[in-house]
């Protein structure tokens, strides 16, 4: 195994040869903002909050999807960075209804606790207020699509954990919207085997548990690690 | 200034020619001559829109901005949100409901979007915007202060001149 020396935020960290910048930080205490990484799942770059400045190279990379390198001078908190970050926050607030007051996961939402760990009280944007449907239709569970914020863990989880592919994005741009199957209710879906794993990997309220009222869901991410490990190391002990 | 200069005299092409480093001679070859990047565009698909004084700048970067905010596949949240809430304070520019403050959000996105965005569709959307209002900062400034298109080409709403008053 190859190990790799490297300077995040002045600080000489090493990691193992190919693992991304954001999981190198995170090993080390530093920890990049993010919200459509979660460990377990492949990565897809989509939120660009965890982008970084590296020295030497004049874009800045989204430290989920770049390798370190020997030598590598990384910055993840710069003045740059943070009104990025800020700023695409309050653009995801903006889009669709992000109202905590009335949230399952007021309390316990990373988009909420980001906006906050950032400084954000107010919203320099025009809120679109889109009229979205709620799915409902499924016996245990429940897809606010006004709270979706398409990081596509639930997709991503669905499909590489679960293997089922229930979840899927339609439509593009602004109007993207998550399915489940061709579009149909998520209720009538035959794909779906109730298993749950899209409603604990949810960064937000989207995914929610039936007969849950305001700021009473909360998720249990444990399995993901479990899972995962157990079939890399194959065991499975608990 | 840009497009009054190059349709005034030769006196005054030489004056931008000096000013932004492209050099027009009659009879030459377009492409041979001009520099892109240096006047802030990119040669796409090779297509050249030809426009004169009746058309506004401020309309201009608007449509091309729609154009971008419906070809946004919606991926990354800087090109899906950020070309709509920009696309939206330039419509309001061209209604003349914005104010001084929309024009530095407007120039804080274009610089989020293009250091941020995942690909090229999101990293030139606010070339447009960064273009015009580099060239013809006194027309957005005509919007927004006098309510007034200097094109006769956007109208002004109510909701705008309410602003202005």
């Amino acid at each position: 195994m190859n190990v790799n020396t490297l300077q995040i935020d002045r600080k000489m960290v090493t990691g193992r040869e190919g693992d991304a910048i954001f999981a190198v930080a995170w090993e080390h205490g530093i920890h990049i903002p993010r919200l459509c990484h979660i460990g377990g799942l492949s990565d897809v770059g989509a939120c660009r909050l965890c982008m970084v400045e590296i020295e030497g190279q004049k874009r800045l990379q989204a430290s989920c999807l770049t390798p370190i390198q020997e030598g590598m001078v990384v910055r993840t908190d710069t003045p740059r960075l943070r009104q990025h970050r800020k700023l695409i926050v309050e653009l995801l607030l903006a889009e669709r209804n992000h109202i905590c007051s009335v949230c399952v996961a007021d309390g316990a939402c990373e988009l909420q606790s980001l906006a906050a760990a950032l400084g954000i009280d107010h919203v320099r944007f025009r809120y679109r207020f889109p009229t979205l449907p709620v799915d409902t239709s499924h016996e245990r569970f429940g897809l606010d699509h006004n709270r979706c914020i398409l990081c596509t863990r639930c997709v991503r989880v669905c499909d590489e954990i679960e293997g089922a592919h229930t979840w899927d994005v339609c439509g593009r741009g602004a109007n993207s919207l998550i399915i489940s199957d061709l579009g149909e209710p998520w209720g009538e879906s035959e794909s779906c085997t109730s298993c749950g794993k899209c409603v604990q990997v949810c960064p937000t309220g989207a995914l929610f548990d039936k007969g849950k009222t305001i700021a009473e869901m909360r998720r249990d991410r444990g399995f993901l690690k479990y899972i995962v490990t157990a079939r890399k190391e194959k065991q499975w002990i608990g | 200034m840009a497009y009054q200069s190059l349709r005034d005299s030769d006196a005054q092409i030489e004056n931008f020619n000096r000013a932004n480093t492209v050099n027009l001679p009659r009879q030459t070859h377009l492409s041979a001559v001009l520099r892109l990047a240096q006047i802030g565009s990119i040669m796409g698909s090779g297509g050249l829109i030809v426009m004169d004084e009746t058309s506004c700048m401020v309309d201009v970067a608007r449509f091309f901005m729609e154009f971008c905010m419906d070809e946004s596949c919606g991926k990354c949240i800087p090109c899906r949100a950020g070309t709509v809430q920009m696309h939206d304070i330039l419509r309001r520019i061209t209604t003349g409901e914005a104010n001084e403050d929309d024009l530095e959000m407007l120039k804080t996105l274009s610089d989020l979007l293009r250091e941020t965005s995942l690909c090229g569709l999101g990293q030139t959307a606010p070339n447009p915007v960064i273009s015009t209002l580099k060239y013809f900062p006194q027309e957005y400034e005509a919007h927004i202060h006098e309510k007034r298109c200097p094109a006769g080409h956007c109208h002004m709403t109510a909701a705008g001149q309410e602003v202005a008053s």
